[in-house]
C-alpha cells in the first residue's frame, strides 16, 4: 500500500488512468461494491495526496465525472511529447463561444431564440458546434412550426473543464466581473493549438 | 373556370431570360421597373391562365413560377418599407453575425451583455483547461443517448449500417439468409426488397386481371406497414410505365390499369 493512499484510493487512481472519458463516482461505487459516500471521500483524499505529492497527474471533477489529467506545470512538456496532446484542444471563435454562452444559460433553447439575443444570425455556427459534438438536438419545441432544441453537451462541459451546467456562474453574479475586452488576445502557450480560420466565422476544429 | 383565350401570343423569347415573369422580375431587381406599380395578383392570374392552357405543366415549371413570384412580391414589399426603396442590398442569407432585421440595438444590447461575460468566463475557464491534458478517449466509450436525442440516435442508427454494410459486402444476400445475422436477432426486411416483392405479386396480379383496386390490392391485411409498401410499389410501376392509376371520384377506390 503506498503512504498516504488506501488501497481503495489506489485502485480508484488504476480505474481512472485507464479510463478514456470521466467516470462517476456512482459507477466506481458500483465496479468496488462500496458505498458512494466513502468513494467520494476516497476520491479526495486522493485528490489531496496527488497535489500533496506533486505528481504530474491530478483529478479533475467533469462532465458529471472523475478523471485523470496532466498537471498545468507540465503542459509544455506534454505538448512537446507527442500530436496526440494537441488533438484533444478544440478551437473556438467568439462567435462559438459566445453562442455557446447562450445555449448553456437558455437550454433548451432554439436557434432564432440564440439569434434574437445574440442580434445576428447563428446558423452557421450552431450547425459547426453540432457536426463537432457541443451541442446536441433535445427535441422541438411545440409551437408554430415545431423548431428544433438546442443543448450543450458532456464535451461541452469537458471543454472548458466543467462538473455540470450548475458550476457556470449565474448571469447576475457574472455582471459582478470586469467587463470583457473588446478582443480577447489570445496566449502563445504550449498547451494553444494552431490557429485554424480567421477566428470570427465560428469555426471549431480538432487538429 | 379560366377561359381558353388564345394565349399563343404570350410567349416571349428573350436571350437569357426563361420566360416573360423572368424578365418582369429582372427588371424590377434593377429597378428598371417600378415594383409598386405591378399588380402581382394580376401577372400570376395571367400565368395561371397560360400555363392552365399549355397543358404541360409540370412540378418544375410551377415551382419556377412560384418562386418568381414569391421573389416580386418580395421586391415590392422592399419598395414598400421606408429607407428601403434605394438601398442596394446583398444577399447574405446564411452568413454569420448578419445583423437581423428589425434589430433595436439598445434595447436588445443590454439582453446580451450578460451572455458576452459569460463568453468571457467560458474563454477564461478554456484557457485555463488547454493547459491539462488527458488520455484520449478511443471513440469507442462514452457514447450515451438521452431519450428524445433522436439527432444521437440517428447517428448511431447511420454508424451501425454503415458497419453493417461494410462488413457484409460479399455480395448481395436475400434478407432470409440474413437472420441470424446480428446475434439471432430477427433483421428486417429492407424496404426495397419489400417494395420488388410487391412489385411482383402486382405483376402478377395483372396477368389474369387488367384492372384492380386499391383497396382490393390491400385486402384485409390493412395495417400501415401493407399501406405504405403497397403504394410506393404502385408509385413506382407507375413511374416505370407498367400501370395508369385512375381515381374518377374524390375519396373514392383507386383504381389501377395494366398498361
Amino acid at each position: 500500500m503506498s503512504e498516504g493512499i488506501s488501497d481503495t484510493g489506489r485502485r480508484i487512481q488504476a480505474i481512472l488512468f485507464v479510463a478514456g472519458t470521466p467516470v462517476a463516482a456512482a459507477e466506481l461505487a458500483e465496479v468496488l461494491s462500496l458505498p458512494l459516500s466513502i468513494i467520494s471521500g476516497e476520491i479526495r483524499r486522493l485528490g489531496d495526496f496527488l497535489r500533496r505529492t506533486g505528481s504530474g497527474l491530478l483529478l479533475q471533477e467533469t462532465a458529471g465525472g472523475w478523471r485523470m489529467v496532466t498537471a498545468e506545470d507540465v503542459a509544455d512538456t506534454v505538448s512537446l511529447f507527442r500530436d496526440t496532446a494537441q488533438t484533444q484542444k478544440i478551437r473556438l471563435s467568439r462567435a462559438a463561444v459566445e453562442t455557446l454562452a447562450v445555449i448553456a444559460y437558455n437550454q433548451p433553447v432554439t436557434r432564432s431564440e440564440v439569434e434574437d439575443i445574440r442580434g445576428v444570425r447563428c446558423e452557421r455556427v450552431i450547425e459547426t458546434l453540432l457536426s463537432h459534438g457541443m451541442i446536441r438536438i433535445a427535441g422541438r419545441k411545440k409551437g408554430t412550426g415545431s423548431p428544433l432544441l438546442y443543448r450543450t453537451t458532456d464535451l461541452f462541459l469537458e471543454t472548458f473543464g466543467l462538473s455540470s451546467i450548475s458550476e457556470l456562474p449565474t448571469l447576475e453574479e457574472l455582471q459582478e466581473l470586469a467587463p470583457p475586452p473588446e478582443e480577447k488576445p489570445r496566449k502563445e502557450s504550449a498547451g494553444q493549438p494552431k490557429e485554424i480560420g480567421d477566428g470570427g466565422e465560428g469555426m471549431i476544429c480538432r487538429e | 373556370m379560366v377561359p381558353n383565350h388564345n394565349l399563343s401570343g404570350f410567349q416571349a423569347e428573350v436571350s437569357g431570360f426563361s420566360g416573360p415573369f423572368d424578365l418582369l422580375c429582372y427588371l424590377v431587381e434593377n429597378r428598371q421597373l417600378d415594383a409598386a406599380g405591378i399588380s402581382v395578383g394580376q401577372a400570376v392570374r395571367i400565368y395561371g391562365a397560360y400555363l392552365a392552357n399549355t397543358r404541360r405543366v409540370s412540378v418544375a415549371v410551377v415551382s419556377e413560377f412560384l418562386t418568381l413570384a414569391a421573389s416580386l412580391v418580395l421586391n415590392k414589399i422592399r419598395f414598400l418599407l421606408p429607407g428601403k426603396a434605394g438601398g442596394q442590398e446583398d444577399d447574405q442569407s446564411g452568413m454569420e453575425d448578419e445583423p437581423l432585421d428589425g434589430y433595436d440595438v439598445e434595447e436588445k444590447l443590454s439582453r446580451y451583455r450578460p451572455y458576452r461575460k459569460a463568453a468571457f468566463f467560458l474563454w477564461n475557464r478554456k484557457e485555463k483547461q488547454d493547459f491539462v491534458f488527458f488520455r484520449p478517449s478511443s471513440g469507442e466509450e462514452g457514447q450515451s443517448w438521452d431519450l428524445g436525442d433522436l439527432y444521437g440516435l440517428c447517428s448511431l442508427w447511420w454508424d451501425l449500417l454503415e458497419e453493417k454494410r461494410s462488413s457484409g459486402s460479399s455480395g448481395k444476400l436475400s434478407w432470409m439468409d440474413r437472420e441470424d445475422d446480428w446475434e439471432g436477432m430477427p433483421v428486417p426486411l429492407p424496404d426495397e426488397e419489400q417494395i420488388d416483392m410487391k412489385i411482383s405479386e402486382i405483376m402478377g396480379i395483372l396477368k389474369k386481371s387488367p384492372a384492380f383496386s386499391f383497396s382490393g390490392l390491400l385486402g384485409n391485411g390493412r395495417n400501415v406497414g401493407v399501406f405504405v409498401v403497397t403504394l410506393l410499389s404502385l408509385l413506382e410501376m407507375s413511374r416505370m410505365g407498367r400501370i395508369r392509376i385512375v381515381q374518377e371520384e374524390l375519396f373514392r377506390d383507386v383504381l389501377i390499369y395494366s398498361v
